[in-house]
């Protein structure tokens, strides 16, 4: 078990750009990540919800602690989740879609078919790999997306995350957003 | 386009979208001169969202999901909540695509040609959401009919609704609108202030748009400058009318991540609307009447006058807090600005809904007198009405508007108050009219007669005029209140009346066969088309619609096109919930909302719930319990049958609620088994009614002996609706349930004739058991939602006690000899109808025969050694017998060719039942160890009257020495068509309602 000192300084390493401390620091968040989102589940009535910020949130308390977060490292943190939880999801989808897919015929429900129609399998993949293309144009852009729309930062934290000032992030994400909007658009339909 | 341009293309993006939309295109075409580069911004600028897009919603992590977390994270990006895009050249129905022009609340905007028309439309595509949630689909088709009535120069029409191709399994569905050309207020006001004259134009014209809507009941929620066009001409219109509302009824989650739609989080609840303009009450997420666009109309005004926005914080969150606690900066406003305006600012801009100004006319009539009223709103309040005296020279049809308004705020002192000189107005205004009274009383020829089971009646609404049903149900006459006599105006079977909004049609049912029309002066009738049932209740749309109910339980209320089509079932009743059907469908005024009456599957009309279906969100809620057929009267009242009399109850039209309580406003009149009722309100305030007693002489009924010969001997009870009679043990008197009025157990004295009420609660007592001592009755009430078993000393001194708590309909169909078990027939959701016995020492309830098939009508043998009963598992009623009290030892079936009601002789060598027709069966019974009886044969003809086959409840007794049998004789004898039935007219029986029921 590492504590929350190794992680915070991970935090530190990688906020000053070292790529190694995110390698070691993504299975952790990951593993958490995991670990929180069971245990809630175990404990909550199967019907009940959960928030995957809280999620993150949580994974963060437990892996930081409070007291020795500070904002940076905060901010930091929710960006490595927002990286896990992308994967997390596109992975899921990626399954999910095959499962959905199945071989051969098979008769559905009424009921089935509901639930494959509000599945999001296919958005979550499409909003992945628009991000992707984003990347390519402007990586800035791509990072700011996911940050927000993966680990539900504030464009404030994203700003913190990214270094740079708020307004600009602010514009970036309206930037971003209109980029995606268009691609997305053209992506789900023809 | 290639990486190389894209940090001129987002630079250029950045600064451009920083701009008010009608300066971007100057801007980029000055900015470069690179196509590509203007090309790609300007796709971008269309993709732009420029308040929340989808994806501030929809971080994975902010939306709750179902319980598996990676299932739930990306309800964000469900590609339903984001628009098809279209191209120019693009075909939707007869609709070509020409450009885009933006994103508007809900969707994307197109500018397309009308192939049909020649014309250029606005077309707003939805989200796909709406094509694949039919629920939600017909709820904004719904929706956007009601707005597509709005019809007014100062607000962008709404054509309809546009459904294009599926292609690759994705819906597009478009409101098609009027294209206003021109720039928005907001463009204006960026230019800065709006000089005073100019912004009373203006203002006038928003609020001539906001008098419209709301006069159709309409909302507008979301008025801003950038819903405000002004076209070329200076005309004001007014876009996104009510749209806002439609997106209120939807589910939450869908809201938080629909695009282009403001939609901000606080405290846990969604939001709607434009923090700037919202009113405090929609911030809080309250419920919201037309006075929220008050506000904004106030805020619209703030900000023409002063050229910045009312209230505007950094971000949405301090926005929203200013709105709810800030005050408003009012030395902002331009010195010249008239005191006038400065107040009706200030009262638009009330943060309680109830100190704001209530009614948009208040404004309209300040805005009219203008800065005329500036000079003179310190020479006191008489100098306002003097003003529109001197008006008239001028600009007399201008002034008539002016004067109409002024008649319009008499009643609001809010709205007087703000224009001065309340006391003057009300020293000026005339007595309250008289309520008068009188009683019609047609000509024989041309007698009312009342069916019960609809209403009967209906009353233009100037209240000049009287329809009714008469001739024994074969004729429509109508009665002018200024004629001496009758004229009749339809021949055929017509009852269920109702009346157009315009008094030119009555409506009504023909029969069972459907809904018809007639001119209200005569002439051919037209069919309505669609019913599915026999109606019970219909009322016009201000559209021209027909909402309409039957007795097909499967639907509640339905409505069907003026123009025809099959009819869409706007409700369904509620099973789950006891709710047994949907009736008495009265529109309210404005056309908003429509007055119904939901039955309960027990207990009867004291079940009976008033309640509102609301047309523009599709929900619907309970107003009065216990009542039924509530009508709207112009006092602001509902009025609403219950239990014979008539009662009324302030009412609220803007919310929906009533208030108070309810006061009985005419004591007796008639009402249908259905809770209908034959009253009518006009829109003038006069009532027009039938008084009890008459009504139901169809369905009165009187008492006779038969003998085994089938010679009758008349018994001088009274007629009315009796059922179930039920002979002492002694024989010196019979038990019988009085089914008009009260619902309740009577006792008939043979020797001394005297007819004796037994049980006095509000509810239903009905299905009267002697105990075999002849001391005790047990019968079953409704007190309770659901009637249980009671029994109470047979003379009626004493209490009632209660035997039995269930929430299942129970009737008592027999005591055994030994007097220890009370049979009942109980009705279960699962089992259907079941018999059961209650053991009286001990209250144990157990089962005795319970199948998925109908069981009823046990009793048990004189001897004690059998059960008999009836049970429809063979696909129809048959009478069988099993041994009791071991049921399950044997099951024999006596009746054949089906068999309903059994009855035991006392001898026990008899037992009788009724065949399906109503004839008296007979079924010899041997003595023995086991069950032997004759083939059955009839005793005594059909032709007396009996309750049909899937109600519970014996119809016949048997004397105790077995040799008459005493039968329900329908109608009434010789008295009965002594008193024809009267309409009684109450003329200004608004004002008495205000009298007795004082709206808060």
């Amino acid at each position: 078990m590492v504590s929350p000192r190794d992680v915070t300084a991970l935090l530190g390493d990688w906020s000053r750009g070292n790529r190694t401390a995110l390698n070691q620091l993504l299975p952790l968040v990951y593993a958490e990540l995991r670990r929180v989102a069971a245990r809630q589940l175990r404990n909550e009535r199967a019907d009940h919800t959960l928030q995957p910020t809280a999620l993150v949130h949580e994974a963060y308390i437990r892996l930081v602690g409070q007291r020795q977060g500070d904002w940076q490292n905060r901010a930091h943190f929710f960006g490595v989740a927002a990286q896990v939880m992308r994967r997390i999801l596109v992975d899921h989808a990626r399954s999910h879609g095959a499962i959905k897919r199945g071989d051969g015929v098979r008769c559905v429900s009424i009921d089935e078919a509901k639930e494959v129609a509000a599945s999001n399998a296919i958005p979550v993949l499409a909003l992945d790999q628009a991000l992707n293309r984003l990347e390519k144009v402007d990586s800035e852009l791509a990072t700011i997306v996911e940050l927000r729309a993966f680990g539900g930062l504030t464009v404030e934290e994203a700003a913190q995350v990214l270094s740079v000032s708020p307004s600009t992030a602010k514009r970036d994400w309206r930037t971003a957003k209109a980029w995606l909007n268009r691609e997305l658009g053209s992506e789900v339909r023809p | 386009m290639t990486d190389e341009r894209w940090p001129r293309v987002k630079a250029l993006f950045q600064a451009a979208v920083e701009r008010p939309p009608g300066e971007r295109d100057a801007f980029l075409a000055a900015a470069t001169s690179d196509d590509a580069v203007r090309r790609e911004v300007a796709s971008l600028l269309t993709s732009d969202t420029s308040n929340v897009s989808f994806l501030d919603q929809l971080p994975a992590a902010r939306e709750p999901g179902p319980a598996d977390l990676l299932a739930a994270l990306p309800a964000s990006i469900d590609h339903a909540l984001s628009c098809p895009v279209l191209t120019a050249g693009r075909r939707v129905g007869p609709y070509d695509i020409v450009a885009p022009l933006g994103a508007g609340a809900m969707g994307e905007v197109y500018r397309a040609h009308d192939t049909t028309l020649n014309r250029d439309v606005a077309l707003k595509v939805l989200p796909e959401l709406f094509a694949v949630d039919a629920d939600r689909l017909a709820r904004f088709t719904r929706e956007a009919q009601v707005l597509a009535s709005l019809n007014h120069p100062n607000i962008a029409a709404i054509y309809g609704i546009e459904e294009g191709p599926a292609d690759a399994g994705h819906h597009l569905r478009a409101l098609v609108l009027e294209l206003v050309e021109g720039e928005t207020l907001s463009d204006r006001i960026a230019r800065g202030p709006v000089p005073i004259a100019e912004v009373l134009t203006l203002a006038r014209q928003i609020a001539e748009a906001l008098e419209a809507a709301h006069e159709k009941g309409i909302v507008h929620r979301d008025l801003k400058p950038a819903n405000i066009k002004i076209a070329p001409n200076g005309v004001i219109k007014v876009l996104d009318f009510g749209l806002a509302k439609v997106w209120d009824g939807a589910p939450q989650s869908d809201l938080s991540g629909s695009p282009s739609l403001t939609a901000s989080d606080l405290g846990g609840r969604t939001i709607l609307g434009t923090p700037t303009y919202m009113s405090p009450e929609q911030a809080r997420g309250q419920s919201l009447d037309r006075r929220t666009d008050l506000w904004s109309f106030g805020c619209v005004l703030y900000e023409m006058l002063t050229g910045r926005r009312a209230f505007e914080g950094e971000d949405a969150a301090e926005t929203l807090a200013f709105v709810m606690a800030r005050e408003l900066d009012w030395d902002a406003l331009p010195a010249e600005c008239p005191a006038a305006i400065r107040t009706l600012l200030r009262r638009c801009l009330e943060k309680d809904p109830r100190r704001r100004i209530a009614d948009i006319s208040t404004a309209l009539f300040v805005l009219d007198e203008g800065s005329s009223f500036a000079s003179t709103t310190d020479d006191g309040g008489r100098v306002v009405w003097e003003r529109p005296d001197r008006r008239v020279q001028k600009d007399p049809v201008h002034a008539q508007l002016a004067w109409r308004r002024v008649v319009a705020l008499t009643t609001r002192t809010l709205a007087v108050a703000v224009v001065g000189g309340a006391a003057a107005w009300y020293a000026m205004r005339p007595p309250a009219p008289r309520v008068t009274r009188m009683t019609i009383t047609p000509p024989a020829a041309a007698a009312l007669s009342l069916n019960g089971l609809d209403r009967d009646l209906a009353i233009a609404p100037d209240g000049s005029r009287l329809v009714y049903v008469g001739a024994n149900g074969t004729q429509l006459f109508g009665r002018a209140l200024d004629a001496l006599e009758p004229l009749a105006i339809f021949k055929g079977n017509p009852r269920g009346l109702f009346v157009s909004p315009d008094g030119r049609w009555i409506g009504f049912a023909d029969g069972n066969s459907g809904l018809k029309k007639v001119a209200m002066s005569g002439g051919p009738a037209a069919v309505i088309p669609g019913l599915d049932g026999a109606a019970r209740g219909a009322t016009w749309t201000p559209d021209g619609d027909v909402i309409f109910a039957t007795i097909t339980r499967a639907t509640g209320l339905q409505r069907v096109s003026a123009a025809g089509g099959a009819p869409e079932v706007l409700t369904r009743p509620d099973y789950a919930q006891g709710e047994a059907d949907h009736l008495w469908p009265e529109m309210l005024p404005g056309g908003r909302a429509v007055l119904f009456t939901i039955t309960a599957a027990t207990g009867g009309l004291d079940a009976a719930q008033v309640a509102v279906f609301d047309l523009q969100t599709g929900t619907r809620k309970v107003l009065v319990r216990g009542g039924s057929h509530a009508q709207y009267v112009s006092s602001g009242h509902l009025v609403y049958a219950a239990a014979g009399t008539l009662r009324a109850i302030a009412f609220d039209l803007a919310r929906l609620e009533t208030r108070g309580t309810p006061v009985p406003v005419v004591p007796d009149v008639t009402m249908t088994s259905l809770g209908g009722v034959d009253a009518v309100m006009a829109a003038d305030g006069t009532l027009a009614y039938v008084a009890g007693g008459g009504s139901q002489a169809a369905l009165q009924r009187t008492l006779v002996w038969v003998s085994r010969q089938g010679q009758e001997a008349a018994i001088p009870v009274p007629p009315r609706v009796w059922a179930y009679p039920r002979i002492a043990p002694d024989g010196a008197s019979v038990t019988i349930y009085n089914n008009d009025q009260e619902l309740d157990l009577w006792r008939w004295d043979f020797t001394r004739t005297t007819l004796t009420r037994l049980t006095f609660d509000g509810g239903i007592d009905a299905y009267p058991a002697w105990t075999p001592d002849g001391r005790r009755l047990v019968f079953s009430s409704g007190q309770a939602r659901a009637g249980n078993l009671y029994w109470q000393a047979a003379d009626g001194t004493g209490t009632v006690e209660r035997l039995t708590e269930s929430p299942n309909l129970q009737s008592v169909t027999g005591v055994s000899p030994d007097g220890t078990r009370v049979i009942f027939t109980e009705y279960a959701a699962k089992t259907g109808e079941d018999i059961l016995q209650l053991q009286l020492d001990g209250r144990q309830v157990t089962p005795l025969v319970q199948t998925p098939f109908a069981e009823r009508n046990g009793i048990i043998s004189p001897d004690g050694r059998w059960l008999a009963f009836e049970s429809n598992d063979s696909g129809q009623n048959e009478v069988y017998v099993r041994p009791f009290p071991d049921v399950h030892r044997g099951h024999w079936q006596v009746s054949t060719g089906g068999g309903t009601r059994p009855l035991w002789a006392r001898s026990g060598q008899e037992l009788f039942y009724l065949s399906p027709s109503g004839a008296l069966m007979r079924v010899g019974v041997e003595r023995g160890r086991s069950w032997a009886a004759t083939a059955p044969t009839m005793l005594i003809k059909e032709g007396y009257f009996t309750v049909p086959g899937v109600y519970p409840g014996r119809t016949y007794d048997i004397s105790p020495d077995g040799q008459r049998f005493l039968m329900l004789k329908a109608g009434g004898g010789a008295d009965q068509a002594a008193l024809p039935p009267s309409l009684i007219v109450v003329q200004h029986f608004d004002e008495e309602l205000k009298r007795l029921a004082p709206p808060n």
